[in-house]
C-alpha cells in the first residue's frame, strides 16, 4: 500500500491486550480517513446505549490520507467517540507532527477501549505498545505533560497526545492536545480520561511511499505556491481574529452571552489590534504552507509573559462574549483553557452563562463560591477556569456544560442555555444568519460552524440573512457535504479557494498518493456518505427530531442594537428550513434515513440497523 | 569566477514557520519515500516559536573531516560540499558528533553518513529551497550574507535616526 | 450622492485608513464605486479589487449599512449607503 498502511491498531487498557486490524483500499476509500473512517470505527466498535464515559466507548483516532507527505495542509488527523456532552457522535480534528508519526509508525488508525486501573501513558513505538506509568504527569497541563514525556523516553521524535487536568476530572467539554492543536470540542479528552489515559505518546520510524512521486511533488509544489495567493490572503495576515470586525460590522457578534451582537470593545479585541501590537509570529502546522497560527504575547502589564496562537473562535468565546475587552485579558484566559485542557469555545460559553445567571440573580456569589463573576471581570473568570478544570465546587456544575448546568439550576436559565444538543454555540450570532441557524440545529455534532460551514451562504449575501426562504435546505446540505469531504480526506479547510476544480484536483492527488482510483464523483459521495453515516449514529444513539433546535433567546429575544436590531427567529421559520433541509437530505419529515438511501449511499449494513421505509406520500413529496 | 566562498543553504529564522516541508521534500529526492530521518535538513523548533532549518554549512575548516578516523571525507572543489568516499566510509558516526550543526546522518539503510550535496543533479535546484512556502530557505556564500547582514544595520540606523 | 466606505482587515492595512468619504455620480453602481476606490487607494488593487479595477477578488465583499452583502455589483448605490469592504470567508 501506498500512503495508507492498511493497518488499524485495537487496544484494550483493561486487560492491556492489542491487535491489529488489516483493512483494505475499498474500505478506505469509502470513509477517506479522519472524520469519516474514525466515525465508522465509532459505530463498529461501540455498543449502541454505552455511557460515553464508560469502558466501552471506543477512542478512535484516524490518520488523513496525506499525512506525512508534501501535500499541504493534509498531515492531520481525526479523533472520534461517543460525546459525553451531546450523547452523540463527538468528531474532532487535529494536525501537525502526531499525525505524521502515526502514519510513520505504521498505522491508519487506533481503536481504544476499556478503562486502564491505573493512569497510563500509552507509548506506541513503531508497532510495540508499551503501557509506561502517568503517575509523573497527573495534573500537569497539556503542553508540560507533552515536553515531560519527551523528555522522559529522551527522543524529540516522540510526539505526544496529552489531556490537561480538565481531561483528568471529566469535564465534559475537555480537549486532547498535540504539538500546540487540539481536538478540541465534544469532550474527547474526558473520554481519554475516563479510560486514565494522561497520554497518547508515538514514534515512527517508516518512511511513507507513494504511489506516484514526481506526480505528487509536481501538484503539491504548485499547490504550495498557490497557498501563497490572494486564496489564503486572510489566514495568513490577520488570521482567523478577523473576524472580530467582520462580525460586529454585521452585528452578529455574541456579546454578553449573547445579549447583544455589538461589542463597544471589538476594535480592542480585534485581529487587527492583535496584528499590530501583540504578534509575534505566523507558524504552521506539519506540511502546511498558510501559517495561519498568529501567535499574539503580552510584553507587559499583569499578564506579561502569557502567550498563545490566537483563533477566533476562543477570542469571541472568552472575549466579547465574557465582556472582556482586552486582547491581553483574552490572550490570557485562551491559553489558560488550553493549558487546563478545556475546549475554549465551550468554557467560554459556560462562564458567559454563569455570568449571566449572575447577572439575573439566579445564581448569587455565594452559589458561585464567593466569586465575582461579573462580565468583563477576567480575575474571576481565571479562577473560575481553574475551578472547572479540577471541577472544584461550583466548578463541578460548570464542567457538566451549559444544557446540563441550566437544567440542574433551572429557574428560567435554559433560555440563555445557548447551546445546540449540548454543544455549545460559535461566534455568529444566529438570530441574523437565518440559514445557518438551520444549519446548527441540524447538524450532528450540535452547534457546530465549521460542520455546517453555512454561515458562509449568509454573509456572502446570496440569500437575505434576515429571512428564510426556499431552496436552504439543499444549500446548507451543500456546505456540510463539502465540509464533511475536507474532514474525511483530511485537508484543512483554509486551503479549499486554492483549487481550480476542487473534486477533479484532489481526487487526482489522492490516487496519485495512494494508488488507489477515486472519481471526482466518488470523492463527493464521501461527503453524503460520512454526513448520514453520523446522522445514522445519532439515531442509533436516540436523536429525534426535537433535538434538531435553538435555544429559547433565539427565538424570544430580538437582537436589542446595531445593523442585526430587531432581528429573531420563529419556530415556524425553522421548522420551515428543517423541513426544507431533511427534503434535500432525502430524509422522512421525522429526520430518518430510508433504508433504500443508506443502502444507495453503500452503507447496507447500517440500513439494517437504523433504516426506515419512507412512507409513499412522502416519496412523491420529496421529488419536489 | 569571481565569487568568493561557496553557497550553501541558509534559513531565516524569522521567515520560518517550522512547516518542515523542507524535510518532506528532501527526503523524497534522496529516497524516494517521504522520511525526514533521511532529510539532510532538519528544522529544529525551541517553542513556542524560535524554529530554524539547518543544513551543512560547507564550513571552510570542517570539523568532519578532521574526525573522520579513515579520511573518507573531502571537500569538492566545485561547489564546496562534503563529499562521502562510501567505500572508505564505515558509517562510524564520528563526523555525526564533530559536527557542530547537527548537519550529518548516518543512514541505516547505506550505511554511510550523508551530507548535503546542494541537489547538483536537480535541475531546479534543492527541492527544500523550492517548496519553503515562505521563501525562508535561500542559497547564499557567506560574504553575501555579511552584506545583507550590513545592509539591515545601516537601514535600521536610517529609521532610528528619522 | 455620497456614500462612506469603512475598511476592515487587510483592506485597512493597505488602504491606510479606517474610512473614507466617496462621491458618485447619482445612477451610479457598486461597480462605479469598486473603480472608484481602485483609483484613490492602488494598493487595493491586486489582493482585493481585480486588475480590471471592475470587481473584488473572490475573498472580499461589499457589504450595505452592514445589512445585506452586495451580492451583484451592477446594482444601483444610494446616496447616504454605509459601505463595508469585508473579507468574505467566515469561519475559524
Amino acid at each position: 500500500m501506498h500512503a495508507y498502511t492498511g493497518k488499524i491498531l485495537h487496544i484494550d487498557v483493561t486487560t492491556r491486550k492489542t491487535r491489529v486490524e488489516q483493512v483494505t483500499p475499498e474500505f478506505l476509500k469509502r470513509y477517506l480517513g479522519g472524520v469519516g473512517l474514525a466515525t465508522r470505527l465509532v459505530y463498529d466498535n461501540t455498543p449502541a446505549g454505552c455511557d460515553p464515559l464508560g469502558p466501552d466507548n471506543a477512542l478512535c483516532f484516524a490518520n488523513g490520507a496525506f499525512a506525512g507527505t508534501t501535500m499541504p495542509v493534509g498531515t492531520k488527523h481525526g479523533v472520534a467517540a461517543k460525546s459525553p456532552l451531546t450523547g452523540m457522535i463527538g468528531d474532532s480534528l487535529s494536525g501537525s507532527q502526531f499525525s505524521e508519526m502515526l502514519r510513520r509508525a505504521g498505522w491508519d488508525g487506533l481503536v481504544i477501549k476499556g478503562q486502564s486501573p491505573s493512569w497510563v501513558v500509552i507509548f506506541i513505538d513503531d508497532d510495540e505498545v508499551r503501557f509506561l506509568d502517568a503517575t509523573p504527569y497527573l495534573g500537569k497541563g497539556t503542553i508540560t505533560t507533552q515536553e515531560a514525556i519527551r523528555e522522559a523516553i529522551g527522543d524529540e521524535n516522540v510526539r505526544v497526545s496529552a489531556i490537561g487536568p480538565a481531561g483528568e476530572n471529566l469535564v465534559r467539554y475537555a480537549l486532547i492536545d498535540n504539538d500546540g492543536r487540539q481536538v478540541g470540542r465534544t469532550g474527547n479528552g474526558a473520554v481519554m480520561g475516563s479510560k486514565r489515559i494522561k497520554a497518547l505518546a508515538i514514534r515512527g520510524s517508516h518512511g511513507i511511499t507513494v504511489a506516484d512521486p514526481d506526480g505528487l511533488m509536481e501538484a503539491t509544489l504548485k499547490l504550495i505556491k498557490v497557498a501563497q495567493g490572494p486564496g489564503t490572503l486572510k489566514y495568513r495576515v490577520l488570521g482567523t481574529p478577523s473576524n472580530v470586525l467582520n462580525m460586529n460590522a454585521i452585528g452578529v457578534l455574541p456579546t454578553r452571552n449573547f445579549q447583544e451582537t455589538v461589542f463597544d470593545h471589538a476594535e480592542d479585541v480585534s485581529g487587527e489590534r492583535l496584528h499590530e501590537q501583540y504578534h509575534v509570529k505566523s507558524l504552521a502546522c506539519a506540511g502546511c504552507p498558510i501559517a495561519c497560527e498568529q501567535w499574539g504575547a503580552v510584553r507587559e502589564g499583569k499578564y506579561k509573559g502569557a502567550r498563545i496562537g490566537m483563533d477566533y473562535e476562543p477570542l469571541f468565546a472568552l472575549g466579547p462574549n465574557c465582556g472582556m475587552g482586552s486582547m491581553p485579558v483574552i490572550i490570557k484566559l485562551v491559553q489558560t483553557c488550553d493549558d487546563l485542557g478545556l475546549d475554549g469555545m465551550s468554557a467560554g460559553v459556560v462562564l458567559s452563562w454563569a455570568m449571566e445567571c449572575y447577572q439575573r440573580g439566579i445564581l448569587s456569589k455565594e452559589e458561585l463560591d464567593g466569586v465575582d463573576l461579573q462580565f468583563g471581570n477576567d480575575e474571576a473568570a481565571l479562577i473560575m477556569l481553574d475551578k472547572i478544570a479540577h471541577r472544584d465546587g461550583v466548578g463541578d456544575l460548570l464542567a457538566e456544560g451549559v444544557k446540563r448546568a441550566s437544567a440542574r439550576v433551572g429557574k428560567g436559565s435554559d433560555h440563555f442555555a445557548m447551546h445546540s444538543k449540548g454543544l455549545e454555540m460559535p461566534g455568529y450570532d444566529v438570530r441574523g444568519l437565518k440559514t445557518f441557524a438551520m444549519g446548527l440545529a441540524v447538524c450532528t455534532r450540535g452547534a457546530c460552524h465549521n460542520r455546517a460551514l453555512s454561515y458562509e451562504i449568509d454573509i456572502k449575501g446570496k440569500v437575505d440573512r434576515f429571512t428564510v426562504g426556499p431552496g436552504r435546505g439543499k444549500m446548507a446540505m451543500d456546505t456540510e457535504n463539502f465540509a464533511c469531504i475536507l474532514d474525511c480526506l483530511v485537508l484543512c479547510k483554509f486551503l479549499r479557494n486554492c483549487f481550480d476544480d476542487f473534486n477533479v484536483d484532489v481526487a487526482r492527488i489522492y490516487t496519485m498518493a495512494t494508488g488507489i482510483d477515486l472519481s471526482p464523483e466518488e470523492l463527493v459521495a464521501v461527503g453524503e456518505r460520512v454526513c448520514n453515516l453520523k446522522k445514522a449514529f445519532n439515531i442509533r444513539e436516540g436523536w429525534t427530531r426535537a433535538d434538531d433546535w435553538l435555544p429559547p433567546r433565539v427565538f424570544e429575544d430580538p437582537i436589542p442594537s446595531g445593523p442585526g436590531k430587531g432581528a429573531h427567529l420563529t419556530p415556524d421559520e425553522l421548522n420551515y428550513e428543517i423541513d426544507d433541509y431533511y427534503r434535500a437530505r432525502g430524509w422522512t419529515p421525522e429526520g430518518l434515513i430510508p433504508r433504500q438511501k443508506l443502502i444507495e449511499l453503500d452503507l447496507a449494513d447500517i440500513a439494517e440497523d437504523i433504516g426506515v421505509e419512507m412512507p409513499i406520500a412522502n416519496v412523491a413529496a420529496g421529488e419536489g | 569566477m569571481g565569487e568568493i566562498g561557496y553557497k550553501h543553504i541558509v534559513c531565516d529564522p524569522t521567515l520560518c514557520t517550522g512547516c518542515r516541508l523542507c524535510e518532506y521534500a528532501c527526503s523524497m529526492v534522496k529516497t524516494r519515500s517521504f522520511d525526514p530521518n533521511y532529510s539532510r535538513i532538519r528544522v529544529v523548533r525551541i517553542e513556542p516559536y524560535a524554529m530554524m532549518a539547518i543544513a551543512c554549512r560547507l564550513c571552510e575548516d570542517a570539523p568532519c573531516i578532521l574526525a573522520c578516523p579513515r579520511d573518507a571525507l573531502t571537500r569538492s572543489e566545485v561547489n564546496g560540499t562534503m563529499l562521502v568516499n562510501t567505500d572508505k566510509c564505515d558509517g562510524c558516526g564520528w563526523c555525526v558528533e564533530a559536527c557542530d550543526f547537527g548537519a550529518i546522518i548516518l543512514s541505516p539503510e547505506s550505511k554511510h553518513a550523508e551530507i548535503c550535496d546542494l541537489c547538483p543533479d536537480v535541475q531546479d535546484g534543492p527541492p527544500c529551497v523550492s517548496f519553503c512556502p515562505k521563501e525562508a530557505l535561500s542559497l547564499a556564500t557567506p560574504e553575501v550574507l555579511r552584506q545583507q547582514v550590513r545592509r539591515d544595520v545601516v537601514a535600521r540606523l536610517m529609521e532610528e535616526l528619522k | 450622492m455620497d456614500l462612506s466606505v469603512e475598511f476592515l482587515g487587510l483592506a485597512r492595512e493597505l488602504a491606510g485608513t479606517k474610512s473614507c468619504a466617496i462621491r458618485l455620480e447619482s445612477g451610479a453602481t457598486f461597480r462605479d464605486l469598486v473603480s472608484s476606490l481602485a483609483s484613490s487607494y492602488p494598493a487595493l488593487v491586486g489582493p482585493i479589487i481585480e486588475p480590471n479595477a471592475q470587481d473584488l477578488t473572490r475573498a472580499f465583499m461589499l457589504n450595505v449599512n452592514g445589512r445585506a452583502s452586495v451580492a451583484d455589483l451592477d446594482a444601483l448605490a444610494e446616496d447616504g449607503q454605509r459601505i463595508l469592504l469585508l473579507f468574505a470567508e467566515a469561519g475559524g
